[in-house]
C-alpha cells in the first residue's frame, strides 16, 4: 500500500496517474501547497527538499516502510517493483531513462521557469519571459521531431517516460503553445490522455 | 537577448534558490558522508556542480557538512583524473 502525499501539480499528476496504470492500492494524502503545507516540519522529517510528491511504501523492501521523494524516482521504484512500464532489456530500458531524464532534467525546470515568469511572477521581467519561453518552444520542438519518429516517447512502447511528459505538455495554454504547431506532440498527447488509467489519475486530484 | 541591465529578480531568485538547495544538501551530508550513504553515482553527479562554488557565488565555510564531503572527494583519484585536475 502506498501512502502518497501530494498536490496536482505537473510532478505530482505522474504519481497519480502510474498508481492507476499500476493497479496499486493507495491513498492520497493532499499536501496543499497555497497553504503551505510542505512547510511543516512533519512534511519536511519526509523530504528535505519541501516538495510534493512524497510516498512511502508501506510493503517496502525488508518489509519495512520506504520513503521516497523525486517524481523521476518515484515512477522508477514503482515501475521496477510491479514489473511494468520499464523495460527489461539493457538497451531499452535506458532509452526510456535517457528520456526520463529529458524531462526531469530539462522539461521540468524550464517549463517550471515559463510557467513562473508567465504567470506567477510579481513583476514582468521581459528577458527572462523570453529565455525560458524560447527553452521551452526549443524543447517541444525536440520531442515533436522525436515522436515523428517514433509512437511513444521510449522504446517503442508506453512507459514512465510518457507518463513524466505528459502533465507538463498539459500545460500548453501556460507556456503560450498550440498544438498545431506540434502535430506529432499532438498526436502523442490524444493517445496518453485517452487512456483509462490516465483520466482516472488525472481525477484524482484536481488542480483549483 | 541578452539583458542590458542585470535583471534583479533572476539574480535573487536564482541565487536564493542555489543557497536552499545547498541547503539541502549540507543538511543531508551532515548526517551521511555521502549522499546514498555510500559513494554512488549521486555524488558523482552533485560533485562538478559544488566544485564551480566560486563561479556561482557560494562559500563552503557557509555549509560544513557540503565542506566536509567535498573534500572527501576532492581527494579520491578518479576524481581528480575525471575533473582534469593535475594530481
Amino acid at each position: 500500500m502506498y501512502d502518497i502525499y501530494n498536490w496536482p501539480t505537473s510532478n505530482g499528476r505522474k504519481v497519480n496517474i502510474i498508481v492507476e496504470e499500476l493497479e496499486v492500492d493507495y491513498k492520497i494524502h493532499p499536501i496543499a501547497l497555497g497553504n503551505g503545507e510542505q512547510f511543516t516540519p512533519e512534511f519536511t522529517a519526509l523530504n528535505p527538499n519541501q516538495k510534493i510528491p512524497v510516498v512511502i511504501d508501506q510493503d517496502g523492501p525488508g518489509g519495512k516502510p520506504f520513503t521516497l521523494f523525486e517524481s523521476g524516482a518515484i515512477l522508477l521504484y514503482m515501475a521496477e517493483k510491479h514489473g511494468k512500464l520499464f523495460p527489461q532489456a539493457l538497451d531499452k530500458r535506458y532509452e526510456v531513462m535517457q528520456w526520463l531524464m529529458f524531462q526531469m532534467g530539462g522539461i521540468g525546470p524550464n517549463f517550471g521557469q515559463a510557467h513562473h515568469f508567465r504567470r506567477a511572477a510579481p513583476e514582468r521581467v521581459p528577458y527572462a519571459i523570453e529565455r525560458y519561453t524560447n527553452e521551452t518552444r526549443r524543447l517541444w520542438g525536440v520531442l515533436d521531431d522525436h515522436l515523428n519518429e517514433q509512437e511513444w516517447v521510449a522504446a517503442g512502447e508506453f512507459t514512465i517516460a510518457d507518463i513524466a511528459v505528459f502533465p507538463w505538455i498539459m500545460r500548453y495554454e501556460w507556456q503560450g503553445i498550440s498544438f498545431d504547431e506540434f502535430p506529432n506532440v499532438s498526436r502523442w498527447y490524444n493517445a496518453v490522455e485517452e487512456r483509462p488509467a490516465v483520466q482516472r489519475g488525472l481525477d484524482a486530484q484536481k488542480p483549483g | 537577448m541578452a539583458p542590458k541591465t542585470a535583471v534583479e529578480y533572476g539574480q535573487k531568485r536564482y541565487s536564493e534558490e542555489m543557497l536552499r538547495l545547498i541547503g539541502v544538501l549540507d543538511f543531508r551530508l551532515r548526517e551521511y558522508e555521502y549522499l546514498a550513504k555510500t559513494y554512488t553515482v549521486a555524488d558523482m553527479a552533485a560533485y562538478p556542480w559544488i566544485a564551480r562554488h566560486e563561479a556561482f557565488g557560494f562559500t563552503l565555510e557557509d555549509f560544513v557538512g557540503v565542506k566536509n564531503w567535498f573534500n572527501r572527494l576532492s581527494k579520491r583519484s578518479a576524481i581528480v583524473r575525471g575533473m582534469g585536475v593535475p594530481s
